[in-house]
């Protein structure tokens, strides 16, 4: 089963669901694959028996994050603001896109994000709903948008603190700080590192790890299942 | 010259630096710098803990709990700064503040009981320490004693400073920070954290994500509008 919209495609192969951001090179989330991705969420994956998902980028890059531009000017005009400059209503469709995106983080099945390129701002909050991040070498996440006077808009604060605690997930906010995997992985907010033409293979074969333990799964468990899936997977490549 | 056994408030660009010796010391202060906060004067609180007295339990109850509601609504950032042994009410307090910072010599000793604190002990590591991928049960740090080197570990401090030039070294922390954020900006992060301290990790979770949602667009809405 595939189902293909402009940005983003959905695919059931073998148990496992895909979900590819596809508008290479940059992947961008516009406000259509915005758009797109919830309905996906919203119409098909909620209904889907997969026993595992995978999120992906098409070619190089996982996803650059969102188009500011678009984004401003779609959120400002749908906004409210009081005479005092509080903000008294904001859009739907912006609870919408965060709620689609944590769907994931509630799921209980295991939801991977196979992570090539740069996967920054909220590529990165989808990434981080996921259960377990993987990065191939070279990749560069992060959630840099307060150095552009915003801030994580789509549940990226509170994976953060569900990750890391509150004082590192406030010091990375504020100063939007971006990284190499490898540093990532130190803070944290990725699981592991494999050789980017090896990404998604690796995913695919860690979820089958998964999925074939006889104890059900849970997300609590995800250290340990890495730890046990690389000694055999090493082992089988050397 | 510092003198120590002293409480006193210093402001020096935008940040507010108290020292204290006793965590009741805040509330002669509090008045002051709400007034600097509402001037937009500061962006920023450090409290310093300036004695050499490792173990201070003299704060009421009544007096923590205005304190910790002050600390958690607060609408700038607040940092807990330690570089000596921390228990009783000095650990309750810097479990209280957005970000820790120790020195060599700080070393947590953690009470015989959970009860002991005035806040739900349980809910303040999981908010401090994180829930995903957490590596030490909160109940294993019941009665231990951790040097910095370890609470940094376990991410219950964000950074060792060096205590000798300790203003310098608090000064660029704060710089990388706050950078060149406008209040608002800060106000606004502020307000979706303090929501995750004031409602703890197990909250529901649209509850928790609202205000993350509403103080991005909010700001989101002010830059567009500037243009």
């Amino acid at each position: 089963m595939k189902i293909e919209l402009t940005k983003v495609y959905y695919e059931e192969k073998d148990n496992i669901g895909y979900i590819v951001i596809n508008e290479p090179p940059a992947n961008k989330m516009t406000s259509l694959f915005l758009k797109e991705f919830t309905y996906l969420v919203h119409e098909h994956i909620t209904q889907s028996k997969v026993k595992g998902i995978i999120i992906t980028g098409k070619g190089r890059h996982f996803c650059s994050g969102a188009d500011v531009d678009q984004l401003q000017e779609m959120v400002a005009t749908n906004c409210i603001m009081s005479s005092e400059g509080d903000l008294t209503a904001y859009p739907v469709w912006y609870v919408d896109n965060r709620m689609a995106f944590d769907y994931f983080s509630q799921l209980n099945i295991p939801v991977i994000s196979a992570i090539n390129g740069f996967c920054i701002g909220s590529g990165f909050e989808l990434a981080l709903c996921s259960h377990i991040r993987i990065c191939g070498n070279g990749a560069f996440v992060g959630l840099p948008e307060s150095t552009f006077g915003i801030m994580p808009g789509v549940t990226g604060t509170l994976r953060y603190l569900e990750l890391i605690g509150l004082g590192k997930s406030l010091e990375l906010i504020l100063n939007g700080d971006t990284f190499y995997a490898e540093e990532a992985l130190k803070i944290g907010v990725i699981d592991g590192i494999v050789n980017k033409k090896e990404t998604l293979t690796y995913c695919e074969k860690l979820i089958r790890f998964i999925l074939e333990d006889d104890k059900p799964y849970s997300k609590v468990n995800v250290t340990e299942y890495i730890k046990r899936f690389n000694e055999i997977y090493y082992k089988n490549i050397e | 010259m510092m003198e120590k056994q002293q409480s006193y408030l210093l402001i020096q660009n935008s940040t507010a630096y108290l020292y204290i010796s006793n965590v009741s010391n805040i509330l002669n202060f509090k008045e002051e710098i709400d007034e600097n906060i509402t001037n937009d004067k500061v962006n920023s609180l450090v409290i310093i803990w300036n004695s050499l007295n490792s173990h201070s339990n003299t704060t009421t109850k009544d007096e923590k709990l205005e304190i910790y509601r002050w600390l958690n609504t607060l609408k700038i950032i607040s940092v807990a700064v330690v570089d000596a042994d921390c228990s009783g009410d000095l650990l309750e307090l810097i479990m209280i503040c957005d970000i820790r910072l120790g020195g060599n010599k700080l070393s947590i000793k953690f009470p015989e009981d959970e009860s002991e604190f005035t806040f739900n002990f349980e809910e303040r590591c999981n908010l401090l320490m994180g829930t995903d991928r957490i590596s030490i049960s909160y109940n294993s740090l019941l009665k231990s004693t951790l040097n910095h080197q370890e609470v940094l570990n376990l991410g219950l401090i964000n950074k060792v400073i060096n205590t000798e030039g300790l203003i310098d070294e608090i000064e660029a922390y704060i710089n990388k920070l706050i950078g060149n954020k406008s209040i608002e900006q800060i106000n606004s992060i502020k307000k979706c954290f303090n929501n995750y301290k004031r409602l703890g990790l197990s909250a529901n979770r649209e509850l928790l994500l609202v205000e993350e949602c509403k103080q991005s667009c909010y700001l989101i809405a002010k830059k567009y509008l500037e243009k």
